[in-house]
């Protein structure tokens, strides 16, 4: 079965059998090692990507469901503005991520800060409760989200300014 | 990288194909038609020994006719797409012939036994006929996997001067070298093994590797091409190593005031089909049976019993984590019982400074045990909460009609005794070399696989050579131009690493404005001969040294769904010199969570943020921490979600089938 859909920016289209998990094929196909489907039963969240926006778990997620989508992982998404300023919010709490969890972070913060200004605790418990690493559950990782929210303010006002 | 990145041209993938039954042998296997790309291997195949070694237990690569548990691997698959054999595993036919029974944990057989151990101390038996009262429970440890999330596997390249270059998850490299050279009949010298990256160090990641390196090896030594074995997360949990499963019989005998004169511990450990590292783990779990309490009158006995299950990997805490949780449940009660605070029970009864020990040696450090749990009670609110959500308990008519929720918490305190048991790190003996070039950069060579420690590591090098840390080099995971070591668990890497690291550092600032550069120095970790342990009677003081933590935990409980939540967890860790703070902190954080996990049936439990604290240490020396939420936290916990249900829980994990039944009974 031949299915096209959009990858980082790119057409692409692919053979493959339809029941194929977008994890693997991501991985296999296309070299994206970013993506890491840790439990195949959408629980861990390192298999994360947006689809249209949203982010979903790639392992679940059959191919012929991605035909004429727009897929972004993480090797798309973390050039942008957007994640380096997660990236830097994290870093100036004192939380470093590993490149494992990136996705199953940088994906739902994101979707969050995207939609609120302010996120409060129960957003942030949202969140820690989407990532099962560790030290998600630490005061660096929630003040990451808190310092990386301030970060994206500060840019969305100077963007109104000008 | 992790191991699952790794990707090379014209390589081929194994896939394992286990046994269905779990006990019997093979009679026949009917294989349909190979397509021309995929090839099958037996244990006919192998060209060097057909089983590996771990410690003293040995474990076939692929099962040659006998079968002992279900899952084990029988035949190994290869091909250039996973799928395909995947599909073509599906239709091939093993018949065998089984008519064993199957052989459990809980009604052994005498052969089923495969190690005792028995700790006689004092006279129990007269104490507990004259005792004043006498406390009884059984404790089960279910064995939860949780997982990690990176995969597990390995990848094996053929190198054009015919070497083999191995890429392993592995804490042990140089437990897959060995075990790669010896199944494949080739020396060493031909084997090198590199450690991929590790999202969190796991004991599955101990001897497990080297089996599934050894199968890898075994399709490149076939075909020479480079092969893969990744495991998907099916069968991870069919083929790979689970936690054992442990049931603990506690009986304590009580004086008038309610104080512990005797004890009389039963512990069986489900060690599966090969008990690897069984004998290690009984003997701890034996060892620390009563933990931080005085026992003047004890009868410890220890069974290790093979079954039917595969074989086991040995935990966080090595045998402490399940142990101490017996132990600290059972004590709880026994304060509650005696209508006393466990603050107050646990203070009375704890070892002194020149106690002696269940195995006859003398404590000669003076436990922190009181001000941990003061510390932990003050920050936590411990005592007044406690007695509150008593009396609430006390109160409460009925659980049917209760709509407010049901509130608990739990104290335990608990060590981590870090290295192995007694003299054994000497077995497995771990050397580190430093070197400092003629530019003034330190470079640090290592067999140990090391991923957090390292900044800690440099930045103690960096202060007894007054160096930039972010200079320094360090590379982990050696196995070529060094000296084999153990495996990278019990917090060898701070406790004997950190050491290697101090004494290197040292003997290069004494020389270094001496003799010219480039100073090449090496030191290898030995346990003092003059250590208080004597393997042969099992007597003295067990433990190369010991990490201490007093851990709280509070839940709330839904009356109506029966959910769990937890609301917080304080701990408060004595764990000598701590090495780096972030580091530290971070993998508390990181082990509360997880062992949370191990103890609910739920994949995650929402709670607020763990505090944790740090005691002054009198001590310099470095301590391992990472192994003490998994051996504090879950009594902490049992004992909360007790006094909020009203029930006594003694197994874990508590899941919502066993929470049901408990309250059907109420």
């Amino acid at each position: 079965m031949r299915i096209s859909f959009h990858l980082n920016g790119r057409h692409v289209s692919i053979n493959t059998i339809p029941e194929r998990r977008l994890a693997d094929i991501l991985r296999e196909d296309y070299g994206l090692v970013g993506t890491h489907p840790g439990c195949y039963k959408g629980t861990c969240g390192f298999c994360t990507v947006l689809m249209d926006g949203n982010p979903i778990y790639s392992c679940l997620l059959p191919a012929f469901a991605v035909r004429e989508k727009t897929i972004t992982t993480i090797e798309g998404f973390l050039p942008t503005r957007e994640a380096q300023e997660i990236l830097k919010g994290f870093q100036e709490a004192g939380c470093l991520l590993p490149e494992y969890v990136l996705a199953s972070v940088l994906f739902p913060v994101n979707s969050l800060l995207e939609t609120t200004d302010i996120p409060d605790e129960e957003d942030i418990e949202e969140i820690i409760r989407y990532c099962h690493w560790g030290p998600s559950r630490s005061m660096a990782f929630r003040e990451g989200i808190i310092i990386a929210a301030k970060f994206r303010n500060r840019r969305k006002r100077r963007g109104k300014r000008k | 990288m992790y191991i699952n990145d790794f990707s090379f041209p014209d390589m081929l993938y194994g896939v394992i194909l286990g046994s269905t039954i779990p006990r019997g042998t093979i009679q026949e296997i009917l294989l349909p038609e190979l397509p021309s790309q995929i090839k099958v291997l037996t244990a006919k195949e192998i060209p060097g020994l057909r089983e590996f070694t771990v410690r003293e237990q040995k474990i076939p690569l692929l099962a040659y006719s006998e079968i002992r548990y279900e899952g084990e691997p029988i035949l190994l698959l290869y091909g250039p797409d996973e799928y395909e054999c995947r599909n073509f595993a599906e239709k091939i036919v093993i018949r065998y012939e089984s008519d064993y029974i199957i052989e459990t944990l809980e009604q052994p057989g005498e052969h089923q036994i495969a190690a005792r151990r028995v700790i006689n101390y004092g006279d129990p038996d007269t104490v507990f006929s004259g005792s004043f009262q006498e406390i009884e429970g059984t404790y089960t440890i279910h064995p939860k996997d949780i997982s990690t999330g990176d995969a597990q596997g390995a990848l094996v390249l053929p190198r054009s001067d015919s070497k083999l270059q191995v890429i392993s998850s592995t804490l042990w490299p140089a437990h897959v070298r060995n075990t790669v050279a010896l199944t494949l009949g080739i020396p060493k010298k031909d084997v090198s093994v590199e450690s991929s990256a590790i999202l969190s160090p796991s004991w599955k990641k101990l001897w497990f590797p080297s089996h599934l390196a050894a199968l890898a090896s075994l399709i490149t030594f076939h075909t020479n091409r480079p092969a893969k074995i990744i495991l998907s997360p099916r069968d991870e949990q069919t083929f790979g190593p689970g936690r054992s499963k442990v049931i603990i019989h506690h009986r304590t005998a009580l004086d008038k005031e309610g104080g512990a004169i005797a004890y009389d511990v039963d512990i069986r450990i489900d060690g599966g089909a090969y008990p690897a590292f069984g004998k290690e783990l009984l003997d701890r779990t034996c060892a620390a049976a009563l933990g931080a309490y005085r026992g003047e009158n004890v009868l410890i006995s220890g069974k290790l019993i093979r079954t039917t299950t595969p074989p086991k990997e040995a935990g966080n805490g090595m045998g402490l984590a399940e142990t101490l949780f017996a132990l600290e449940t059972q004590v709880t009660r026994i304060a509650e019982l005696c209508q006393q605070s466990p603050v107050q029970w646990k203070k009375q009864n704890f070892q002194k400074k020149g106690d002696v020990l269940p195995t006859g040696g003398f404590l000669r450090e003076r436990p922190p045990v009181e001000e941990l749990i003061d510390m932990v009670s003050a920050v936590s609110d411990f005592s007044r909460k406690h007695a509150s959500y008593e009396l609430l308990r006390k109160r409460r008519p009925s659980l049917r009609y209760e709509r407010k929720l049901l509130k608990g918490i739990g104290l335990s305190i608990c060590y981590q005794g870090n290295g192995f048991l007694g003299k054994r790190d000497n077995e497995l003996p771990v050397t580190m070399q430093a070197r400092l070039d003629t530019e003034g950069k330190l470079s640090l060579t290592t067999p140990l696989v090391v991923s957090k420690t390292a900044a800690g590591w440099k930045n103690l090098a960096g202060s007894i050579l007054e160096i930039d840390p972010s200079t320094i080099e360090l590379y982990s995971g050696e196995t070529t131009g060094i000296p084999e070591a153990g495996p990278s668990i019990l917090s060898r890497n701070i406790t004997i690493g950190s050491s290697l690291v101090e004494k290197c550092c040292e003997a290069i600032r004494q020389r270094r404005f001496r003799d010219p550069l480039p100073l090449e120095i090496k030191r290898t970790f030995r346990i003092p001969r003059n250590t208080h342990w004597r393997e042969e009677d099992f007597t003295g003081n067990p433990f190369l040294s010991r990490s201490w933590a007093a851990t709280v935990v509070e839940v709330f409980m839904d009356p109506i769904l029966l959910d769990v939540k937890v609301r917080g967890v304080w701990m408060i860790v004595e764990a000598g010199k701590i090495l780096d703070r972030n580091w530290a902190v971070e993998t508390l954080e990181e082990g509360i969570y997880f062992a949370l996990q191990s103890c609910g049936a739920k994949e995650w439990i929402p709670f607020a943020n763990p505090m944790i604290q740090f005691a002054d240490s009198s001590q310099n020396k470095t301590k391992g921490l990472g192994d003490l939420p998994f051996i504090g936290v879950p009594s902490a916990y049992v004992c909360a979600v007790s006094q909020a249900a009203g029930y006594y829980f003694d197994s874990i994990p508590i899941t919502p089938a066993l929470m049901h039944r408990y309250m059907e009974e109420l």
